[in-house]
């Protein structure tokens, strides 16, 4: 266990790039640094995307989920940032803005948004953290598609206590619930997967 | 119990030891229920974290619309088409044989290039020599805003955005020379700016009749960037 530790420690040492202050400040909601994250980075990010076709409030709202992304990341302690935040920043928002592209099918792209784009050692890293983020995206997309009552069971089932208690205040029995709730998920896995293979 | 209920089951406990052995056991040859199962923990493990930052993603959200509006307003524009025409060096020449001269000084085409607006949030909050610089750069006054935008860059080396505009401003001065290392650094970093200062740098090294650096960097300007056209006007006019 010492051992592992001790590997974990070594590593962030080696790889930890000066930019992870601000992964740090982030967890812990720091106004101040914050602001000095929209105040250095956003210029450069809100070029490349406008360069790229974004209005100035999808570049906007890219940058915010970029933002809301890292601190995702943040509150997981293992996360390392390797390379400066604001090549990372670009990265989320480079992905999100190709996501927001193919989802459109507009404006008739079909040249890759990062063609001429140089790749870094961390891509793959980046590429690998969002799709986790996107996979998460599209179960909750989908929780909006599915029938009311089975919206309303899944998500009281993933923020109440106990699942009797939810039986009484839905008015069901706990045996009705239990078997309800499979039923809901089963239409949830559907819509996932019918989702993941028209994106395929 | 269909797959789903018997699944359920089994990840809530709800099994005593000899069904989940035997669920257990079925996993390993029922491709079906294996699918059903890898993805109930999906959507599951999907569904917990998200619920579980609901909260506490709602509270950033909401500290971050101010931050976003402020950063991202409507009067940033795309980036700017400020074209600079050859004709204001032809009067300014005032003859024919003088335009001729600067003409052919220049790679065809080449110098009429968009020159992009300084974002003045970056120095927001910073000093107002700074805030100056910005403002300058953005009204062409690059004599001005030169020694401003220079402070700006050695302040702050590792800011890619102060880097640039005061390359961009050393190449609207025609200081090519100065402006070139620069330049390289940024295409050699991972910034926004990377593909854009390419293109200042290509158009650096040609004006210092470097033109096998000219024609690398040039190629480095990608086809979605705002100076690929004119970056192959440079690439056709070495050729």
């Amino acid at each position: 266990m010492y051992q592992n530790i001790i590997t974990l420690a070594a590593y962030k040492s080696i790889y930890l790039h000066s930019d992870q202050h601000y992964i740090i400040s982030l967890k812990s909601h720091d106004s101040q640094k914050i602001t000095e994250i929209y105040q250095k980075f956003s210029p450069g990010i809100k070029t490349y995307l406008l360069s790229k076709g974004a209005d100035i409030d999808e570049a906007g709202d890219i940058f915010q989920e970029a933002v809301i992304d890292l601190y995702k990341l943040a509150k997981n302690d293992n996360f390392v940032l390797t390379c400066p935040l604001e090549a990372f920043l670009l990265l989320i928002c480079k992905r999100r803005w190709i996501n927001v592209v193919e989802k459109s099918k507009r404006r008739g792209v079909t040249k890759p948004i990062d063609e001429g784009y140089a790749s870094t050692a961390d891509d793959s890293a980046a590429e690998a953290l969002m799709a986790t983020f996107e996979d998460e995206q599209l179960v909750v997309e989908m929780l909006q598609k599915i029938s009311e009552r089975c919206r309303e069971i899944i998500v009281a089932s993933y923020t109440e206590k106990s699942q009797q208690q939810l039986a009484a205040q839905m008015g069901v029995s706990y045996a009705y619930l239990r078997k309800k709730k499979s039923v809901c998920m089963a239409e949830l896995i559907a819509l996932v997967r019918n989702k993941k293979s028209r994106l395929v | 119990m269909n797959n789903f209920e018997t699944i359920e089951a089994y990840v809530e406990g709800w099994m005593n030891a000899a069904e989940k052995a035997a669920f257990e056991q079925r996993l390993h040859f029922d491709s079906e229920l294996r699918r059903d199962y890898e993805d109930w923990m999906n959507a599951d493990s999907k569904l917990k974290e998200h619920f579980a930052e609901l909260a506490d993603v709602a509270a950033l959200r909401e500290s971050l619309n101010p931050l976003t509006k402020r950063y991202f307003n409507k009067e940033d524009k795309k980036i700017r088409g400020r074209v600079i025409s050859l004709k204001k060096y032809f009067v300014a020449a005032g003859a024919v044989a003088a335009a001729a001269i600067i003409y052919f000084s220049l790679p065809a085409g080449v110098g009429d290039y968009a020159v992009p607006e300084m974002p003045q949030a970056i120095v927001r909050g910073e000093s107002d020599k700074s805030h100056k610089g910005a403002q300058l750069f953005n009204q062409e006054q690059y004599e001005a805003a030169l020694p401003l935008l220079k402070q700006e860059a050695e302040s702050r080396p590792g800011d890619a955005t102060a880097q640039f505009f005061y390359a961009v401003c050393l190449v609207k001065l025609e200081k090519y020379e100065i402006a070139l290392p620069v330049l390289d650094g940024l295409t050699k970093g991972v910034s926004a700016f990377k593909e854009d200062a390419a293109f200042f740098a290509a158009l650096s090294a040609f004006h210092l009749k470097k033109h096998q650096q000219a024609l690398t960097y040039a190629r480095q300007v990608g086809h979605e960037g705002p100076y690929y056209e004119q970056a192959q006007k440079l690439i056709r006019k070495i050729k």
